[in-house]
């Protein structure tokens, strides 16, 4: 177990790059391969790309292992596959991933396939005076925190929570060595792939799975007047959503109701028109990543949660911020066109 | 269609769970233990399955106390034909991965027959989601993740819809026997009618216990497991500060601010006003900022 040395991040891209998460788990780990005098590494799955390596190691990386085979393509099985051999030939005490649909994927089968533990989706890590990273966790439905470790089997793996640590560009600067590793994989065992990627379709998503929600409340003050928050929600690929008040005035339907009584919402961003902002209402909407109030109200409690708190009448100031919303679009549209 | 389900027995988190610091552990409500909330799920996707394909069982497996056999109860109300529990002290304090070893050692000890083993994404009470795939890893089957449809073809493949971020899906096929795990959305459990729940107590739950499934004690238990809780707390409120009503505030400011829950004061020093065109042209600014949304690409020259 002592052979076990340095820390391993799982990097993970989407369209706009390497993923925020990643390079919060790669500060977090950089504070730690200090203390242990350690060295903290990154994996990629499948994609060699300068200046993802370039922030992998302004952020502290100081080795990037670079896994590239057709075969990974379509198929999270031969992922970790090939992150578990990397893992069982590389050693690393500490394997950090993101707890996002992949990081959560990856993070079970490389427990299950090494033989170690995991704590899920947590919100801090720290190291214990011996060296062991200590993991918080969420359990019983969010009613406790517990402290989980790891005590012999490594390594220790954790998916974390995005968000909740804080980034850091590393103090000193690196190159990161860049190794490839074309992996070795088993292709005879039988296995699931993926035939079809299927966009979410903002009309049918349901609300806790919306990224953007438009909410409104009885400010809205009619069933054709929530048309606004409609196309607004429409252009930010988002879905509408309303207080009890926007229910019973019969605005909207009842499954689209925030609160204690209605759906608990955790979108990127919630957008909340004509709400007065009562406990019952935030109590579903208060973990929202950004959050947006538009109220002509001065003392509306809902200008306290808001992160960007605009006074006004929401039926002038809603569709101003889809025509803006409409035009930059277009001219990000029309400068590619003349950028090709 | 031969259908496996992995089910747990866990504290009703809706209830009144308080956390005991000096024991280390919570302590439950007045409310029973329930069926794991996606274990309902799987089990009714399994009877779904199980009567699409007109015909095959399903057998409910669970590993716990002697008052899961509660659970398991429900599990037959719901239509499996059959209810196995492991049951044994020296199971106590499993965790998730050494659940994963005793459920799979069972399944193969018993002979149980599957085409398809269905777990819950993950119990709501440790919320690690690792039971399915150690079994999935031990019994060498093709695994899925957080299912949300299941599409299954003449007992040799499914097709699969796993959920992604921000209501996207993967399509995925996999050869059976395969292990999939369900994640919220699959299905609407059916209501039990107080007849099913009544026959279901009237039919046998089977019990094994350690020496029956050929298990060793080193591999089960705190033995087995692979993390141990050092310590538990009630949760910590996250990210937003807590509540301090201002005494220089009016006695009508202070209540609405306790009426709103409290959350501390974020923008009202800076509330945005003026035209809507200018208002809106902020609003955009400040997504961007936020990377919300990506500006127009810089323009050359
Ligand atoms: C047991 C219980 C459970 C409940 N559960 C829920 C729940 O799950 N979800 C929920 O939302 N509520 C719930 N409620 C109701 C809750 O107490 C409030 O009544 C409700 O949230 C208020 O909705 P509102 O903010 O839309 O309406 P109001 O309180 O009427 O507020 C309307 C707001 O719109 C503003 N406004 C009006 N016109 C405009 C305009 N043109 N431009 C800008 N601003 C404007 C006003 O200034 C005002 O602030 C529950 C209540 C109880 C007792």
């Amino acid at each position: 177990m002592s052979a076990d040395k340095g820390i391993l991040v799982l990097a993970e891209c989407d369209e706009g790059g390497l993923c925020d998460v990643s390079l919060e788990l790669l500060s977090e780990g950089r504070r730690f391969a200090d203390r242990l005098g350690d060295e903290l590494s990154a994996v990629l799955v499948g994609r060699d790309n300068p200046a993802l390596v370039n922030r992998l190691s302004e952020h502290g990386a100081d080795k990037v292992y670079l896994l590239d085979s057709p075969l990974l393509e379509n198929s999270v099985e031969f992922q970790a596959q090939a992150l578990s051999n990397l893992v069982r030939e590389r050693k690393p005490r500490i394997l950090l991933c993101g707890a996002t649909s992949f990081g959560r994927d990856i993070a079970v089968r490389l427990a299950a396939a090494l033989k170690t533990g995991l704590a899920s989706n947590c919100t801090a890590l720290s190291l214990s005076e011996d060296g062991l990273l200590v993991q918080t966790k969420p359990v019983y439905r969010d009613k406790a925190s517990a402290n989980v470790i790891c005590p012999t089997a490594r390594p220790q793996i954790a998916t974390v929570v995005p968000g909740v640590l804080d980034v850091k560009r590393a103090k000193v600067t690196r190159q990161a060595e860049v190794i490839r590793v074309a992996p070795r994989l088993d292709t005879s065992v039988p296995c699931a792939k993926a035939v079809r990627f299927a966009k979410g379709d903002p009309k049918t998503m349901s609300l806790d799975e919306a990224p953007v929600i438009v909410s409104g409340g009885r400010g809205v003050g009619s069933r054709e007047n929530f048309r606004l928050l409609e196309k607004l929600a429409e252009v930010l690929g988002g879905v509408v959503a309303g207080s009890r008040m926007a229910v019973d005035e019969g605005y909207i339907p009842s499954t689209k109701q925030v609160g204690q009584t209605g759906k608990t919402v955790t979108p990127k961003l919630y957008i909340a028109c004509g709400i007065s902002g009562s406990v019952y209402h935030t109590m579903g909407m208060k973990d929202s990543k950004t959050i947006v109030v538009i109220n002509k109200d001065r003392s509306a409690p809902m200008f306290n949660m808001a992160d960007l708190g605009i006074l006004g009448d929401l039926l002038t100031i809603v569709p101003a911020m889809t025509n803006e919303l409409i035009m930059i679009s277009q001219a990000s549209a029309e400068e590619s066109l003349r950028q090709s | 269609m031969q259908v496996v389900v992995c089910v747990k027995q866990v504290p009703d988190a809706e209830g009144p769970i308080t956390v005991d610091t000096a024991a280390n552990n919570i302590r439950k409500g007045w409310l029973p233990d329930v069926l794991n909330p996606y274990d309902r799920l799987a089990v009714e996707e399994a009877t779904l399955i199980k009567e699409m394909c007109g015909g095959g069982g399903v057998t409910a497996l669970c590993m716990g106390s002697p008052s899961a056999t509660e659970v398991l109860r429900t599990c037959l109300a719901m239509g499996a034909d059959r209810a196995i529990l492991l049951c044994d002290p020296a199971l106590d304090n499993s965790d998730s991965y050494a659940t994963g070893v005793v459920l799979a050692k069972a399944i193969a000890a018993l002979k149980l027959p599957y085409d398809l083993i269905l777990c819950g994404a993950r119990a709501i009470d440790t919320n690690t989601g690792l039971t399915g795939p150690t079994i999935a890893q031990i019994l060498r089957l093709p695994l899925v993740t957080e299912v949300v449809k299941i599409d299954v073809h003449d007992h040799e493949k499914a097709i699969v819809h796993k959920k992604l971020e921000a209501g996207n899906r993967a399509v995925i096929e996999t050869p059976l026997p395969a292990l999939l795990t369900v994640e919220s959305g699959i299905n609407t459990p059916r209501y039990l009618k107080l007849r099913a729940i009544l026959a279901a107590s009237m039919k046998t739950v089977e019990q094994y216990d350690l020496q029956a499934l050929n298990l060793v004690p080193d591999e089960v238990g705190l033995a087995g497991s692979k993390t141990k809780v050092v310590s538990i707390a009630p949760p910590k409120p996250r990210g937003k500060k807590l509540f301090t009503p201002d005494s220089s505030l009016s006695a009508a400011e202070r209540m609405r601010l306790i009426m709103s829950g409290g959350i501390a004061q974020k923008a009202s020093s800076g509330l945005l006003e003026g035209d809507p065109r200018t208002v809106a042209s902020r609003f955009v600014q400040f997504l961007k900022e936020k990377k919300l949304i990506s500006g127009p690409p810089p323009g050359r020259g």
